[in-house]
């Protein structure tokens, strides 16, 4: 029992773990081309990443929307949805925490945090009612119309950030939210924040519904073979519109770790594309919620590790962003590494 | 000619990993005779003839192809050597007219443009030869399966074939098709040319074929001319054992009602045939037997009984109570199950484990779920129950389904559905694809629920099925029923032209 659970998941992170190792060799491969020793990058970029315990806060806080947002993701994908709205979700999720952060004045700092975290969980479920109910009611397909609502929601904050919440100056952001709203800092300086651990708790949870309990079977059951589902009584419209809900509210949660946690107020395009990395991340994670996080902490590393690499020898930062893309692009080719690599391994049985 | 042999196979292996899918195949057709090869699914029949096709490389072992010996890279090479192959799944393009489909990688003409004129003649005359019936304009989405099917030989002729190989070509017909196409190949005999004919359908090897090969785990157990055999001893070699498929059945002790169905009409879906005013009673203690080709409103009626689809007209009565339009969940709790037509289409999930499959539908039971979590200890309980009780080979509850034989997965099915006690069991195709151990066990099983006071609906394209089970056999037709009587007092001939929509003079029907 346990060698067949081994085996399950050996097969099951193969394909991440030859992503990775593919992407790492090729990217030596460019190091190599610029004149440099791919050794010698790969451990300044280990111990940028790794090296003491602010490097390793730092790889955190920067892994720590990728948890989110990757969470966000797989929920959607698990239940047979392509939820490429997260970016506008984490948006009006951002604002919305941080317009509680600055609207309310004088409460415990626990309940102004649980305030604004459950704004930002509310505006990113709302944001995603819209290509829920597009969905079930009429069919539209969830791609389009999250990949639209983006841009909406782009608009919209920054209409709020520039017109409406404009802290005056030169920069497109609001004002300041107040202190008790801040979520606290897990290691200061570092902006390592208790979003982490949110994230964490998170994830935890997300992996004991979807394995452990009835409904997240259902949602398992309806995004793998909606068919047996159907026979076996279980609704799938139910089920696609709450998942999608879910992963908006989760989305939501992720724009306010980044107000609430790292600016202190919503910075219009704060987002270098968290919400989209988060996609790759979730797919490097295999979509499992305890694949995530190390995924998530992987590309933390680079982005990090690589920042100090540059310092330390000739090789940009940019290789870091070369290693994720590079990893999305190899996990794009997943079916080759599962299912070819499979059948090569042991064997088509057709 | 007829002393030839058009093919010898010696010592044919193809191993995929571990899997060892031929592990010596020999094979003697000789030229100008019907050969049949039987055996289970997964016994290596296909794999073979995917290594004769030039589909699959074999790793050892050698072909010889009238006297000469021959490895195919490709089909197109087999092809220019006389083989023709008409597979299990037709290969046509649906928008193109029939002969459209038949010359299609052939086509004459010089240069880009197609000479129809010449290739009309010629399918005309091979159909004309073996009296092969074939509207060539028509458009092949427009046409029955079994034409199409026609088709896929005429094609197989047009490319000059010699030696013609038929997978599971009767899977799809009915009994007079079957006849039909049995006379077909009879006259391409005639005619010297070679067929091939796998199947798992024993009385069909032996009203067809002049030798049979038996293959068993990927090898070959025997040959023999026809003369020498019998269904009995093909069936032991098939499987290994003897097996028993003559069923004990005690007369019938309807009880109470348990579904009552009156003018049945579903919502047209796509282009699905819709259930067009059924009408008819199960007991507690009777199996119903429905019968017809595959598309003629089989889904819309079970999918109607199971609030999966809407009911527009009629009335649905279960256990006196009315379940129009009651959720799937809500009647699987009442003690309605199914054994549905497709195992990995709405049977199984593919991707999940057998545990999580053993629960699907009935997840949400409170024996398996408390506080909000599903207890594992019991799910895993449970789960070894239904796999000694209906043994089940598997490794663990931990091994994907799909590392099953389609024998196991259909049991597993099986075990899940009949666990809760049903009441009403609706089985369709509950033996499609499986092997004859399984065949027989599904058999007792069902009979068994008989005993115990369910009412079965049975499903079913396979006519000695319906037939040995049921006690009352229903054929329906494009939504409705042609008739509907006890086995004992309809033939399979009958029974075959109500199948095909012909109504039997004197025959009242249930509607």
């Amino acid at each position: 029992m346990n060698t067949s659970r081994l085996k399950h998941f050996f097969w099951q992170i193969l394909p991440s773990v030859l992503a990775v190792l593919s992407a790492l060799l090729i990217g030596a491969v460019i190091i190599f081309a610029i004149g440099e020793n791919p050794l010698q990058a790969y451990a300044a970029m280990f111990q940028g990443a790794f090296g003491d315990p602010s490097s390793w806060a730092e790889t955190l806080q920067r892994a720590t929307p990728y948890i989110f947002g990757g969470l966000a993701f797989s929920i959607a994908t698990r239940s047979g949805l392509f939820n490429i709205g997260i970016e506008g979700q984490m948006y009006v999720g951002a604002i919305a925490g941080a317009i509680v952060g600055f609207s309310i004045h004088n409460i415990p700092a626990f309940l102004h945090i649980a305030l604004a975290l459950a704004a930002a969980a509310l505006a990113g479920y709302v944001w995603a009612i819209i290509p829920a109910l597009l969905k079930v009611k009429s069919g539209v397909h969830e791609v389009i119309s999250t990949i639209m609502l983006n841009y909406v929601a782009y608009a919209l904050t920054a209409y709020l950030t520039v017109r409406v919440f404009h802290e005056p100056g030169a920069v497109a952001q609001t004002y300041k939210v107040d202190p008790s709203a801040i979520l606290p800092a897990l290691m200061p300086p570092n902006k390592l924040n208790t979003g982490f651990i949110i994230a964490i708790v998170l994830a935890i949870v997300i992996y004991v519904f979807l394995f452990y309990t009835p409904w997240g079977y259902n949602l398992r059951v309806t995004g793998l073979n909606p068919g047996a589902g159907r026979y076996a009584g279980i609704k799938s419209t139910r089920i696609v519109l709450r998942a999608m809900l879910m992963s908006g509210a989760i989305a939501g949660l992720m724009g306010a770790e980044r107000s609430l946690g790292i600016y202190g107020r919503f910075i219009n395009s704060f987002s270098p594309g968290y919400g989209f990395t988060a996609i790759a991340v979730s797919l490097l994670g295999q979509n499992h919620p305890l694949g995530i996080i190390p995924a998530a902490i992987l590309f933390g590393a680079f982005e990090n590790g690589a920042s100090f690499m540059s310092l330390q020898v000739n090789v940009p930062r940019e290789l870091g962003l070369i290693l994720e893309a590079l990893i999305i692009v190899f996990i794009a080719a997943e079916h080759f590494f599962r299912d070819g690599l499979r059948s090569m391994l042991k064997g088509d049985k057709s | 000619m007829a002393k030839e042999e058009a093919l010898v196979i010696n010592g044919l292996k193809k191993h995929f990993g571990h899997v060892k899918a031929n592990d010596g195949i020999d094979l003697i057709v000789r030229a100008g005779t019907i050969h049949a090869i039987v055996g289970e699914n997964g016994a290596g029949k296909s794999t073979l003839m995917k290594s004769l096709f030039g589909l699959h490389q074999p790793d050892s072992g050698e072909i010889y192809l009238w006297g000469e010996k021959v490895q195919f890279s490709s089909p197109l090479q087999a092809l220019s050597h006389g083989i023709g192959m008409v597979h299990q799944h037709f290969m046509l393009v649906e928008a193109l007219s029939v002969l459209e489909n038949i010359i299609l990688g052939a086509e004459p003409g010089k240069g880009i443009l197609l000479s129809y004129k010449n290739s009309r003649k010629t399918v005309e005359e091979i159909c004309k030869k073996y009296g092969l019936d074939l509207d060539l304009d028509a458009i092949v989405e427009n046409v029955p399966v079994g034409i199409q099917q026609r088709l896929e030989i005429v094609k197989v002729l047009y490319r000059g074939a010699r030696l013609i190989i038929l997978d599971e070509p009767t899977a799809v017909l009915t009994p007079q098709e079957i006849d039909r196409m049995f006379e077909i190949l009879r006259e391409f005999k005639k005619d010297g040319c070679t067929v091939i004919f796998i199947t798992h359908k024993l009385n069909e090897v032996m009203a067809l074929a002049d030798d049979v090969t038996v293959i068993r785990d990927g090898r070959t157990v025997g040959h023999w001319p026809i003369s020498e055999v019998n269904e009995k001893i093909l069936a032991r070699q098939m499987v290994g054992r003897d097996v028993v498929l003559d069923l004990v059945k005690e007369d019938a002790q309807p009880a109470e009602l348990v579904l009552q169905i009156q003018g049945l009409q579903t919502e047209q879906v796509n282009g699905d045939q819709k259930a067009d005013g059924l009408s008819f009673n199960i007991r507690a203690g009777e199996i119903l037997g429905i019968i017809g080709v595959a598309g003629n409103g089989q889904d819309a009626l079970i999918e109607g009984i199971l609030g999966l689809r809407k009911v527009e007209k009629g009335e649905i009565l279960y256990l006196g109570e009315h379940i129009n339009g009651v959720d799937t969940s809500h009647l699987r709790q009442k003690g309605v199950s199914c054994i549905s037509a497709d195992r990995l289409k709405t049977g199984l999930v593919r991707e999940f484990n057998v545990r999580e499959n053993a629960i699907l539908g009935y997840h949400t039971g409170k024996e398996f779920v408390s506080n909000l979590l599903f207890q594992n200890k019991r799910i895993d309980h449970y789960a070894n129950q239904i796999i000694t009780e209906f043994q089940i080979k598997t490794p663990s509850l931990e091994a994907p389904i799909t590392t099953l034989s389609g024998g196991n997965q259909q049991k597993l099915i099986i075990g899940r559905e009949l666990h809760a006690n049903p009441k009403l069991i609706i089985a369709v195709q509950p033996t499609r694809g499986v092997d004859i151990g399984a065949i027989e066990f599904i058999y007792q099983v069902l009979l068994e629920c008989r005993r115990q006071n369910t009412a079965v609906l049975l499903v079913s394209n396979e006519l000695e099925e319906v037939l040995s089970l049921s006690d009352r056999v229903a054929v329906l037709y494009q939504g409705r029923f042609m008739g509907c009587n006890t086995p004992d007092h309809l033939s399979k001939e009958e029974i075959g032209l109500m199948m095909a929509g012909v109504r039997p003079e004197g025959e009242g029907g249930s509607e």
